[in-house]
């Protein structure tokens, strides 16, 4: 069984997600190699295939730094004879990691440790996917090119002895280029032109309503005795004078009578309370008996 | 006392409060003005960045544009939302306001500006450091980055400016509370027998909380998390600093809604066209959650292993305790504004309510946080049911919850209350008047779109904190309504807040902008409580005696369960190193 | 002081509410018999898991199903970055009709596990041992999720258990160790052999 299917569905799933507007967030860096269909195209730190050919022992560093982490392969991809032995080897970091084929044929175990070893040798001729599985999502991916397959991937320099030829602080940042350069164009078209919408609202908004006036600028029902409507308060600069306008300001606008504390009972107060008091308890018993006690198995012990 | 500003014995008539002095609060106390504009400056930058990231956040993880950023990055967004919106505006805003809460209910002047700059600074430069920790998950020259979110759970480690920043962050706003104290000294020393002021009186039982609450961060972050992510510490227990922090993760919550409390219980009144209604009942409320606040805390873990049941159980009782301050305030808040829509000539059972002053957008700030609060407060009864809790535990339920709660009972509250402070702070006329009536609405209707779909989505088991709650092997179920409606919600709602968080920010920017001089719209003339202080005992007044009894309770409540962490592992066992989240490593990693 | 009569009808009105809660809440522990996740599960070292030393500890076995009685089976769970073992890359297998304890911790960092529509739902935190006992009637296939961030990979952090119906669940074949030493095709009646000889109780 191999993992190729879910790992496109997965990824096919998260470009056709939801809703129309979905765009994919998926790191891109190179377009998709013909040699190995789209299995780097989320890898950050693969720049094409390593030649390490002429060697009867390859090391691949696991945990190298890429994808946003230490979840690399380093090479991630490596051209090897027939007969060689490829041995990964844990760099300690980055979690635990293993190196599982695409098509089953090994799989080391699952470790963190520095200096954890694995090892195969290749024999015949071929490509060989691999992947570590707890971080397949994050990119961490390789491939070993035995003999003369694929001969149309791109090279990616000689095999220089464990670090150096790409990944290697390629990219830096998690996801590598960033992510506006695979959303396609329309998308892009479509959020700026909302974008521009949204600012043209608020700033016709805005413009609209800074030039409201408000009621108590019109002129305004003042407090009970003092006869004038509030002062324009709307004028410049001009100083307002009297006691209604002082009982205004300490109120707030609007005041027609004056309620003492003897001749206040909060009636509307009571039945907005009692109102609320019932949905608190309606929407407590639903909750608990049905959206939880009816909802599947529970912890027990 | 030339002004009516404090809250006086007297009732009466209207006419008898007329204030005599109508010089603004910066013409007053320029020194303190200077002080609060500073602090809602940096808390309103913190706002636009944690929007800004909110915006992107809610557009990424429901599918509909994921082009900003990777999602990995996600979290770093993720990371910089919580810390700017839960940790920065929250305490900027709060202390700010409580700077000038109690500089105008004492009426005097700062006793040390010097050191109020200090503790501004000294937050400052913890915030700054520790946002460029976090800014350096996204941009790769700086070599550093947080990507821990705003909990910070070990052992997923950051970079130590990470936790240098918060810490200074906490210990600045430490040195926020000394000062109102030392205000609240000199005050008490001209008025020996006089009940303190109610706004004072709550600034002050909220900072006592707030030093109770913050010791179990501190401990964690200084003792354990900064020596462990300098490696100068093998290992650290998860358990326990998780413990540690929920120590501190519940009542910070109280932090943040007590200031929202207090503009409701002595400014919404006045914005309604009353007076409040109990000044004695809302001095209970605080007393009760100075008490309470803080054991509470394993309502956080309920469905933690490690934790005995026992202690979760009790967590459950003192949580539901703790409503009855909420509820309370309830009555008060909503008879408070009953009194003044009454005032204002409204009449009927129900039908006072319009005439309400709903083109104030003071008012239609604070009364739709009070509104959507207590939707908010239902879900977290939800929340407090121990086992009911396996149903919602870190689903996306929970956001759905405290973006009503901190995201709009605060939040909202807070902008609301600037259109009526920010004026009185720089003395210049609030500008896009009409934007500003517009704003709050727009913030309702959005939130009420996201957060019910969060509900919603929560029940069908959607978790929180995740960039793509999308999966081959799982198949999400909506219970009321489908997934991809929800999502469409969460994302129109998302936007909407954006919009509205915007329009706000143009109001502010344009006032600030505006000139000088000129009448203002409004002033800090509160008129006296219905029913005022010297109906009440005066045992309220004694801090001392409350604070005793909340550090007995919270000892009762985190002694022992500390103690069975410590005696089964060791300070700093089970345990284990950092596990960084950091692009290139700055310092060598222990082992 | 005096207090208005609404407001006391009301403080007794929410007291009520209050001590209606915690009765629900109760009843729920007692009558519905819900129980927490708490320490019984015990502790293990980090490191231990990373290391796959199942057998220096106690309170952990190899990750796997095992049957421990008629209809009692329990099922170990190592939760890392970024997979659930077992769960992942193959489901976790178990009958219908049986009663399930799930033990689950964490070499790493902080993991969160819930069955997607149910209410099994507890945290992972390394050090300590999760342990869950949970009844499944029907068959019926969960999602597993992680939801508690665990790194940048978290949102794919994902598996599945499998409730088979009675007469199809053949023991043999699914009652697999699917550990870390197991070859990818592993002979799953070798692992049935250690669950029959350590009937009962889980230790070595």
């Amino acid at each position: 069984m191999t993992r190729s299917d879910t790992k496109i569905t997965r990824r096919g799933v998260l470009r056709g997600t939801a809703a129309g507007l979905a765009a994919t967030a998926t790191a891109g860096v190179a377009s998709a190699q013909s040699a190995f269909g789209d299995w780097f195209s989320d890898v950050s730190n693969y720049e094409g295939v390593v030649d390490a050919t002429g060697r009867s022992e390859v090391t691949v560093t696991v945990g190298s730094e890429a994808n946003g982490g230490n979840f690399g392969f380093d090479p991630a991809a490596i051209r090897v004879d027939p007969g060689t032995t490829v041995v990964w080897e844990w760099n300690g970091k980055g979690g635990v990691h293993n190196v599982v084929a695409d098509d089953g044929s090994y799989e080391s175990e699952l470790v963190a440790e520095s200096g954890h070893t694995f090892s195969r040798t290749f024999e015949s001729e071929g490509v060989s996917l691999y992947y570590c599985n707890p971080h397949l999502a994050l990119g961490m991916k390789g491939a070993v090119v035995v003999g003369n397959a694929a001969s149309d991937a791109p090279s990616a320099g000689t095999y220089g002895g464990g670090e150096g030829a790409g990944g290697e602080g390629g990219e830096g940042a998690e996801g590598g280029a960033p992510e506006g350069s695979n959303v396609p164009l329309v998308f892009q078209a479509l959020s700026g032109i909302l974008a521009g919408a949204f600012a043209l609202t608020i700033g016709v908004l805005g413009y609209a309503l800074g030039r409201y006036n408000t009621p108590e600028a019109r002129g305004e029902v003042g407090p009970a005795g003092a006869g004038a409507p509030a002062a324009e308060l709307e004028g410049e600069g001009t100083a307002t004078a009297g006691a209604a306008d002082a009982v205004e300001a300490a109120f707030g606008r609007g005041i027609v009578r004056d309620i003492g504390h003897d001749e206040f009972d909060p009636t509307g107060t009571a039945a907005l309370l009692v109102g609320y008091f019932l949905i608190l308890v309606l929407m407590w018993v639903f909750m608990y008996f049905v959206e939880f006690l009816g909802n599947g198995p529970t912890v027990i012990g | 006392m030339a002004h009516a500003t404090r809250d006086e014995t007297e009732t009466g008539t209207a006419a008898s409060f007329v204030s005599e002095d109508s010089e603004t609060f910066v013409a007053r106390f320029p020194d303190a003005a200077r002080a609060v504009r500073v602090l809602f400056g940096i808390a309103f930058v913190a706002l636009a960045g944690g929007g800004l990231f909110g915006v992107i956040q809610s557009l990424h993880r429901t599918g509909i544009y994921r082009g900003f950023m990777s999602s990995a990055d996600y979290y770093t967004a993720l990371t910089g939302h919580g810390v700017l919106m839960a940790l920065v505006f929250t305490t900027f805003f709060i202390t700010g306001f409580f700077k000038w809460a109690v500089t105008r209910s004492l009426g005097q002047r700062t006793v040390s500006t010097r050191f109020t700059w200090a503790w501004v600074a000294t937050m400052t430069i913890g915030t700054l450091l520790a946002t460029v920790a976090i800014l350096g998950g996204l941009f790769d020259f700086i070599p550093a980055s947080a990507d821990v979110l705003y909990t910070f759970y070990a052992p997923m480690g950051a970079h130590p400016t990470f936790y240098i920043g918060a810490a200074l962050l906490i210990v600045g706003s430490w040195g926020a509370g000394l000062d109102y104290f030392r205000e609240f000294w000199n005050w008490r020393g001209d008025h020996p027998d006089e009940r303190i002021p109610l706004q004072t009186f709550m600034t002050l039982t909220t900072m006592l909380m707030w030093y109770i609450a913050t010791l179990g961060v501190a401990v964690e972050v200084v003792v354990f998390l900064i020596p462990w992510s300098l490696g100068l510490l093998a290992q650290v227990d998860p358990l326990l600093t998780r413990t540690l922090f929920w120590y501190f993760g519940h009542p910070v919550v109280y932090f943040w809604l007590l200031p929202a409390y207090v503009v409701w219980y002595t400014i919404l009144p006045k914005l309604a066209g009353g007076r409040l209604f109990s000044d004695p009942l809302a001095r209970i409320v605080f007393v009760l959650f100075l008490i309470l606040s803080t054991p509470v805390g394993f309502h956080h873990q309920y469905v933690d292993p490690g934790v005995p049941e026992g202690f979760k159980f009790i967590a459950m009782t003192n949580t539901m305790f703790l409503l009855l301050p909420s509820l309370l305030t309830a009555f008060t808040v909503v008879a408070s504004i009953e009194h003044g829509a009454r005032q204002r000539g409204g009449e009927g059972r129900l039908g006072w309510l319009g005439a309400l002053p709903w083109d104030n957008p003071a008012f239609v700030g604070c009364a739709l946080a009070g509104l959507m609060f207590a939707a908010g407060g239902f879900s977290g009864m939800i929340n407090a049911g121990m086992n009911i809790n396996y149903l919602v535990h870190n689903t996306l339920w929970i956001p759905g919850h405290f973006h009503l709660t901190v995201g709009t009972a605060f939040a909202l509250t807070a902008m609301a209350v600037s259109y009526w402070l920010v004026p009185q702070l720089t003395g210049k006329r609030l500008q896009l008047h009409g934007l500003a009536v517009v704003q709050p609405y727009l913030w309702f209707v959005g939130m009420t779109l996201m957060s019910n779909a969060m509900h919603r989505a929560g029940l069908a088991s959607v978790p929180r904190r995740t960039a793509e709650p999308q999966y081959d092997q799982v198949a999400f179920e909506g219970v009321v309504g489908g997934i991809a409606e929800m999502r469409w919600q969460i994302a129109i709602g998302g936007v909407l807040l954006f919009v509205s968080l915007v329009a706000f920010l143009a109001v502010m920017l344009a006032t600030w902008l505006g000139e000088r001089g000129g009448q203002l719209r409004v002033n800090s003339d509160i008129p006296p409580a219905l029913s005022g202080p010297e109906h009440s005992p005066v045992v309220l007044d004694n801090l001392r005696l409350w604070t005793l009894i909340a550090v007995v309770l919270v000892v009762l409540a985190y002694g022992l369960p500390l103690f069975d962490m410590v005696s089964s592992g060791g300070l700093f066992g089970p345990g284990s190193g950092p596990i960084p989240v950091w692009l290139s490593a700055w310092l060598p990693l222990p082992g | 002081m005096e207090i208005h009569i609404f407001e006391k009808l009301w403080l007794g009105a929410a007291l009520l509410l209050i001590v209606g809660f915690v009765a629900t809440v109760a009843y729920g522990a007692v009558g519905a018999g819900v129980q927490m996740v708490d320490d019984s599960g015990g502790i293990v070292e980090p490191e231990t898991i990373a290391n796959g030393d199942y057998d220096a500890t106690d309170q952990f076995r190899e990750p796997g199903v095992y049957r421990t009685g008629e209809d009692q089976y329990e099922v170990y769970v190592v939760a890392q970055q970024f997979l659930f073992n077992p769960g992942t890359s193959e489901p976790i297998r178990v009958p219908a009709g049986s009663t399930v304890t799930l033990y689950v911790t964490s070499p790493d960092v902080i993991h969160g596990l819930k069955l997607v529509g149910t209410n099994v739902n507890t945290m992972v935190i390394p050090g300590q041992v999760a342990e869950a006992t949970v009844r499944f009637d029907e068959a019926k296939t969960y999602g597993i999720i992680c939801h508690e961030y665990c790194g940048s990979a978290h949102h794919t952090m994902a598996g599945q258990l499998v409730v088979v119906p009675e007469d199809q669940y053949n023991a043999s074949a699914s009652t697999m160790n699917v550990g870390p030493d197991a070859a990818p095709n592993a002979n799953a009646a070798a692992s049935v052999a250690p669950a029959a000889a350590t009937a009962g109780t889980g230790d070595t």
